[in-house]
């Protein structure tokens, strides 16, 4: 409380707050240089606590296993019975093709999404989830956060998108793999298995991987697992940049190596042993099989036979047929002709018979009348006979016919009786009646009366058979008798009976005669027009018979046209089926050989079959964690230089404010002094004034500090690296350091101020201290110069040798901001130049075009031709490039070998010269040229001897001819004779070097290259690639743009600074001159000339301190695979130069207004 | 017709926070062509504030001040700089030479910003220091410099000659020369001069003696025969 009430105490804080914008620039100085230097030193530290922190927040394995026939149960058990592991897991990966619709392939490693709870120490290299969320199911995957980086605007994937994963090589199905190729995108994520852009490299598409995606475990249909991840309990808590970490995965390396020795063996003969038993049973899956083709094919054979004789039967059957047709229409119309002329000749013949028959007929006519007549007298002749004898010779033949029948009675009776005539029959009866009439006939007297031949018959009949004799002679006799009458009238009669009969004949052949002649003529007319319809009808059916045969010959022309088509048809597929037959044999011929072939080969193979292969990596078999490693001792290189400026300018800054101070305080100091104040008391204030300032300045300084510069500059490197948020503790030991230091300086500085002005007795501190001389400087001797000079530069040139100190520190300061400028923008020159300045100087070629290397040399030939010859290509050249490492002493770099098909013509395209000198290098037999970078990386020489690693072969020893200007990648140049020496095969011309015609469409060339075939891989403009440098600037920005504020803090402080004392200082002389009527111009001019010529000499010194500043930087930050340029552009001078001037000018223009707020008054005050 | 130079009820108030200090409280007077006028009293009485508003470093919040014509209270800041730079000379009690800038130079400091400046060789010469045109203000004695500052204030060409106690920082006899210097440029280029001072003494000297007390002009007294200053005793 006392000490509150100290008026030294007061008076301290009341000094302070009149001279705040004085404490606030100490305050500034010291936190700018605490902050610069704490924030720079903590970032490299910063860097790995980040990366730590991110591989143990994602158990990042220590050490990852493979082997090149994978990892089966067996071995997977092998490993975990390996003392030390902390986690384990195993899993799948695979290198696929994206399909795109470009021609470049996007090769993707496929992963399996490690699984595990939070607190399961066996769920390693766990994902961080950036975008949507992880696969929860079959098909859905999460992709790389840069998977479209190396995809065209178009092919860009994003989530909801579905892919489509390809094999990569034509014999691999990816059935084998996956259990499908379809997968939707449902997240983006990153892998704490990549920490930069590298990829990797492949064995499918371009060789190297894109990007990489995640999918579930269960879409992967591989038999063993491919990849196992492992922590190691004894790295549990080391940083991964540690000696102890490197101690600690380099001694499991070497027990994991001998599980993997042990397992190897036993693997390989488990494989052997699968693998002969599977050759086997192809062998036997061979022979059955050509045994089926044999047969199969027999059968075939035998079928074809048997079509082609049926076929050649059919033709056979066509030909008959034809044959058979034209005969018979042949026939037919013969025929038809015949009838014809048949029926012609029954035409005549019926013409005749008509004549004839009219004849006839007219003849007839003409003899009829007479014929009648004639017969007419012969009826009436007869009539008259007939009536003359007639009635007797009918009585005659009527009694004769009844004697007949009495006769006929007689004689059935003979054997026979009937009772009586009532039981005869009614004819017998008639008979028996009617015979009494005969003996009318006899004459008179004959017969004795009474004789009744009709008694005797009825006695007849009815007589015994004794009787009947006696009867029937006396019947005889009667009959005889009548008999004998008969015959005597007949002969009387005979003649009449006679004539008649002669006459009755006579008009029945007349009549006959003429009944004939008329039914002869009838039936001779009816015969004719019998004959005349029969003629009709055969005329009839002639004219149909030549109808049907017109129909028939066409029917049968159709009927055989369609039989020959349908032969031919049967040719032909005969033919096709013989052909079909034929390409089936050979194709089956070739099945069998290839699957000889690939028995055979199965067998070679596994004659060949060494044992697996294990790999026990750690995780610097990805070379961006060794690089990040070095990244971070590079800031740390860095670190240490760049803050010594600000360290120097702080320190100097504070002392010469604090001198001022106290220098001002003189009479104060004497005051206390005479009233009995102690030294050390006195003292304590200015010291205190002091340690307050730089307590405040290194707090602010190291809170901004410790935050800004690890973020800023790890934020720069997130662009090159996958790393997570920038972790950036307060480092209370570098804070402890650094406040400590910044306290010491101070006080320290402080202390020698006052040391010299507390010495001295009261009554001379009281007294003002004699102002500085003005003494004469070397310039006034050379008059001419002088006597030129306005007074107002002659005070500036004669304060500059007067403030000697001030100046000085104005010098360092403005220097140190120029140089950090310098360095800024140098460093942004040196990085986006060598875009430029590659494809411009070293590059001139256009374009390249990448053909596929699996093409022949006669097809990649081709292609070379077809380039040469699309419009708008000017010129091209094809050359090997193929990607191998060259070993240096004892550094291996990745390098590029390119082989130029003509080296004679390489200029055209790629201009090797020797950098500084620019003297062009030529390639030759006797050995190779390689680029400058590379050539410092190895350290070799012209003429020194560098070794080329042939995957296939014996290392290549070739001596460097020549170093070449290069800054991106790494390229040895060889001609193709001493390739073929060196690496026993023939260089593989699968990239073709263009150069365009004057204002060709890139894209349009693009299209048509692409369009020369399949063998086009990719075609990549130059003008393209350059514009890809620009990436890698965005982190130099930030890094520039820290650089450019620090640097003009730093100058604005110290100019600020220097600038406040001297207008202190001097404020009477300004007071004085302002009121001699000086403008407020001409009063700022004459305070900030000085800080101007002080600046223009700090900004030249700058700017030579700066090149070394940026060489320094520059050697530090480069890459392996890049050569920042060397040089430093013109206007990165400009550029730096006058942004100083800039900075320089915003604090004469603050002055300016501090100046114009001077008191004249104060020139009428005395002097204190 | 007006004089040379008229204060007409001139004020000038300070704010202090809350308090107000009138430092010229309805000052009027007036000062005729080539006279040599000579403000007086006591510390804190205006005086300097009268010097100040007359020499254009301060305005007045109100009344008019008028030199040669011209109501120097309406200038601004730019006219105010215009006016010291071609119509004052200013002579200060601590000499006030930029101890970094020979006895000639700090002349030419003066001669190289106005129009028809003097001849800063003949000006140190004038002043007697034709010998000492070289040194620095370090290497001059108080008269010394002061002769300087006069010759600094001469070489201009003023209108109007100022002087704040010229002799203030300075023994009596070397005082004396530097007023004889000052009356000597008065008689011979008809110069207005005013000076201010605390020291009654010098009053017989003066062709117009203006008294100040509390910030106010207390009387005017026109001297019509001045005493030649080497007659004056103090």
């Amino acid at each position: 409380m006392k000490k509150r009430s100290n008026p030294l105490w007061k008076e301290t804080l009341r000094t302070i707050w009149q001279t705040r914008t004085r404490f606030l620039s100490l305050v500034a100085i010291v936190a700018l240089g605490c902050g610069f230097f704490a924030g720079l030193k903590a970032t490299s530290p910063d860097m790995k606590l980040t990366a730590d922190n991110y591989f143990a927040d994602t158990r990042l394995m220590d050490l990852h296993l493979m082997s090149t026939f994978g990892l089966n149960d067996e071995d997977i058990a092998a490993v975990r019975e390996v003392e030390g592991i902390r986690g384990f897991a195993a899993g799948y990966s695979a290198d696929l093709l994206l399909r795109t619709d470009e021609a470049a392939q996007t090769v993707v490693k496929v992963y399996s999404l490690p699984e595990g709870e939070e607190s399961d120490e066996n769920y390693l290299n766990r994902p961080l989830l950036l975008e949507g969320r992880l696969p929860e199911q079959s098909g859905e995957c999460v992709i790389d956060k840069n998977f479209n980086s190396g995809l065209s605007a178009n092919g860009q994937v994003e989530i909801g998108d579905t892919i489509t994963l390809l094999s990569g090589s034509t014999d691999a199905d990816i059935a084998d793999t996956l259990a499908r190729d379809t997968f939707t995108v449902v997240g983006i994520v990153q892998s704490p298995l990549y920490i930069g852009f590298e990829r990797g490299h492949s064995t499918i598409g371009d060789g190297e991987v894109d990007a990489y995606l995640m999918i579930p475990e269960e879409d992967f249909t591989l038999e063993v697992y491919t990849d196992a991840y492992l922590t190691l309990e004894s790295t549990a808590g080391l940083s991964a940049f540690s000696s102890d970490y490197e101690t600690s995965v380099d001694e499991a390396i070497d027990r994991f190596e001998e599980v993997a020795a042990r397992r190897g063996e036993e693997r390989y003969n488990e494989i052997y042993e699968e693998a002969q038993a599977e050759i086997d049973d192809a062998k036997a899956e061979l022979a059955d099989a050509e045994q089926e083709r044999d047969e199969a094919l027999a059968e075939a054979e035998q079928e074809l036979a048997d079509a082609e004789a049926e076929l050649a039967q059919g033709r056979r059957d066509y030909e008959d047929g034809l044959a058979t047709y034209n005969q018979e229409i042949r026939e037919a119309e013969e025929q038809l002709a015949d009838g014809e002329q048949q029926l012609a000749d029954a035409e005549n013949a019926y013409e005749e018979a008509l004549a004839e028959y009219e004849q006839g007929r007219s003849d007839y006519e003409a003899a009829l009348p007479e014929a009648q007549a004639q017969l007419e007298s012969y009826r009436e002749q007869h009539a008259q006979l007939e009536e003359q004898a007639g009635p007797a010779i009918a009585q005659v033949d009527s009694a004769r016919e009844l004697l007949t029948s009495v006769e006929a009675l007689v004689q059935s009776f003979a054997e026979r009786s009937v009772p009586s005539i009532e039981a005869a029959e009614a004819s017998e009866q008639q008979v028996i009646t009617a015979a009494d009439g005969l003996l009318a006939v006899l004459p008179e007297d004959s017969v004795p009366q009474g004789t009744s031949l009709t008694g005797l018959l009825t006695e007849y009949i009815s007589a015994r058979q004794s009787q009947k004799d006696y009867l029937s002679r006396q019947i005889g006799a009667l009959t005889g008798t009548i008999e004998t009458a008969l015959d005597a009238q007949d002969e009387a009669l005979a003649e009449a009976r006679s004539g008649i009969e002669q006459l009755t004949a006579g008009i029945a052949e007349g009549e006959q005669q003429l009944a004939d002649t008329l039914a002869e003529l009838d039936a001779a007319e009816a015969q004719l027009a019998e004959t005349r319809t029969l003629l009709d009808e055969q005329d009839e059916t002639l004219s149909q018979g030549w109808q049907d045969l017109a129909r028939e010959r066409s029917s049968g022309r159709e009927e055989l046209e369609a039989a020959r088509i349908e032969l031919e048809d049967g040719e032909a597929q005969l033919a096709e089926a013989r052909a079909e037959y034929e390409t089936e044999k050979a194709d089956s011929a070739q099945e069998i050989e290839d699957a000889r072939a690939e028995i055979a080969q199965a067998e070679q193979d596994l004659a060949d079959l060494g044992e697996p292969t294990w790999y026990v990596w750690d995780r610097d078999n990805n070379p961006d964690y060794s690089s990040y490693a070095e990244d971070t001792e590079k800031v740390d290189a860095v670190a240490a230089v760049f803050p010594v400026f600000f360290i120097l300018v702080a320190a100097l800054v504070c002392l010469t404010t604090m001198t001022r101070m106290v220098e001002e305080q003189r009479t104060q100091i004497g005051t206390f002094k005479a009233l009995g104040y102690g030294r050390g008391a006195i003292m304590a204030k200015y010291i205190g004034y002091a340690a307050a300032a730089s307590v405040i300045g290194a707090a602010v300084g190291l809170a901004i500090g410790f935050k800004l510069f690890p973020y800023v500059i790890i934020n720069a490197y997130r662009i090159m690296y996958e790393i997570p948020n920038a972790v950036a503790p307060i480092r209370w030991g570098l804070a402890g350091a650094c406040m400590a230091v910044a306290l010491l300086c101070m006080c320290l500085t402080t202390f020698a101020a006052c040391a010299k002005q507390t010495d001295e007795v009261p009554s001379q501190l009281m007294r003002p201290k004699a102002p500085k001389n003005g003494k004469r400087v070397l310039l006034e001797r050379i008059g001419f110069i002088w006597k030129r000079l306005n007074f107002s530069k002659k005070v500036t040139v004669r304060n500059l040798f007067r403030y000697k100190r001030r100046v000085l520190m104005t010098i360092v300061g403005i220097a140190g901001c120029t140089a950090l400028l310098l360095t800024g923008f140098g460093l942004r020159y040196a990085i986006s130049s060598i875009g430029d300045k590659q494809y411009e100087r070293v590059f001139v070629y256009d374009t390249t075009v990448t053909l596929d290397d699996k093409l022949t040399a006669s097809e990649l030939a081709d292609y070379a031709e077809a380039l040469s010859g699309v419009e708008g290509v000017a010129e091209s050249m094809p050359a090997a490039s193929r990607s191998i490492d060259v070993r240096g002493e004892n550094k291996i770099v990745s390098i590029t070998l390119m082989v130029p098909q003509d080296p004679e013509q390489m200029g055209s395209y790629i201009d090797l010269h020797e950098r500084v000198s620019g003297e062009k290098l030529s390639l030759s037999d006797d050995g190779v040229i390689i680029n400058e970078k590379l050539s410092r990386l190895l350290d070799v020489k012209e003429g020194d001897s560098i070794t080329l690693v042939n995957p296939n072969g014996r290392p290549v020893p070739v001596t460097v001819l020549g170093i070449s200007e290069n800054y991106a990648l790494n390229y040895v140049y060889m001609t193709p004779a001493l390739y073929r020496q060196e690496f026993r095969e023939t260089p593989v011309y699968s990239t073709v070097l263009l150069n365009q015609e004057e204002g060709v469409s890139e894209s349009t060339l693009s299209e048509e290259i692409l369009a020369l075939g399949d063998g086009v891989l990719a075609v990549t403009h130059t003008s393209g690639i350059a514009g890809t440098f620009d990436a890698m600037l965005g982190s130099l920005n930030a890094i520039v743009w820290v650089i450019i504020i620090s640097a003009g803090l730093l100058a604005f402080v110290v100019l600020y600074n220097l600038a406040n004392i001297n207008v202190n200082e001097r404020v009477r002389e300004l007071a004085t001159i302002k009121v001699l009527g000086f403008y407020d111009g001409e009063v700022t001019g004459y305070i900030t000339r000085e800080n101007n010529i002080s600046a223009f000499f700090g900004i030249a010194i700058g700017l030579v301190l700066g090149i070394a500043l940026e060489r320094f930087v520059i050697r530090t930050a480069e890459v392996d695979a890049v050569m920042f340029a060397p040089d430093i552009a013109w206007y990165c001078f400009v550029f730096a130069g006058l942004l100083t001037a800039l900075f320089t000018l915003i604090v004469d223009l603050v002055l300016h207004f501090q100046l114009k707020k001077i008191d004249m008054v104060e020139s009428l005050k005395s002097v204190e | 017709m007006s004089s040379f130079v008229t204060f007409d009820n001139v004020y000038k108030r300070y704010h202090m926070g809350e308090v107000t200090i009138t430092a010229s409280d309805g000052v009027s007077f007036e000062i005729e062509q080539g006279e040599f006028a000579v403000v007086v009293g006591s510390s804190g009485a205006g005086k300097t504030t009268v010097l100040n508003m007359l020499g254009g470093m301060d305005s007045c919040d109100e009344g008019k001040i008028l030199v040669d014509g011209q109501d120097i209270a309406q200038y601004t800041p730019k006219q105010l700089t215009d006016y010291r730079r071609f119509d004052i000379g200013f002579v200060f009690q601590f000499y006030n030479l930029v101890p970094n800038l020979t006895a000639r130079e700090n002349v030419e400091l003066a001669t190289q910003i106005c129009r028809n400046p003097m001849n800063a060789d003949q000006v140190l010469m004038d002043v007697g220091l034709g010998d000492r045109m070289n040194n620095f203000p370090a290497q001059l004695s108080g008269g010394e410099q002061q002769r300087v500052s006069i010759a600094r204030a001469l070489a201009k060409r003023p209108k109007l000659l100022l002087c704040d106690e010229p002799t203030g920082a300075l023994d009596d006899n070397t005082g004396k020369t530097i007023l004889k210097l000052l009356q000597d440029t008065c008689r011979r280029n008809n110069m207005t001069v005013v000076l201010i001072t605390h020291n009654s003494a010098i009053t017989p000297m003066a062709d117009r003696v203006i008294r100040m007390r509390n910030s106010k002009v207390s009387n005017i007294v026109l001297n019509d025969r001045p005493t030649p200053v080497e007659d004056i005793e103090w």
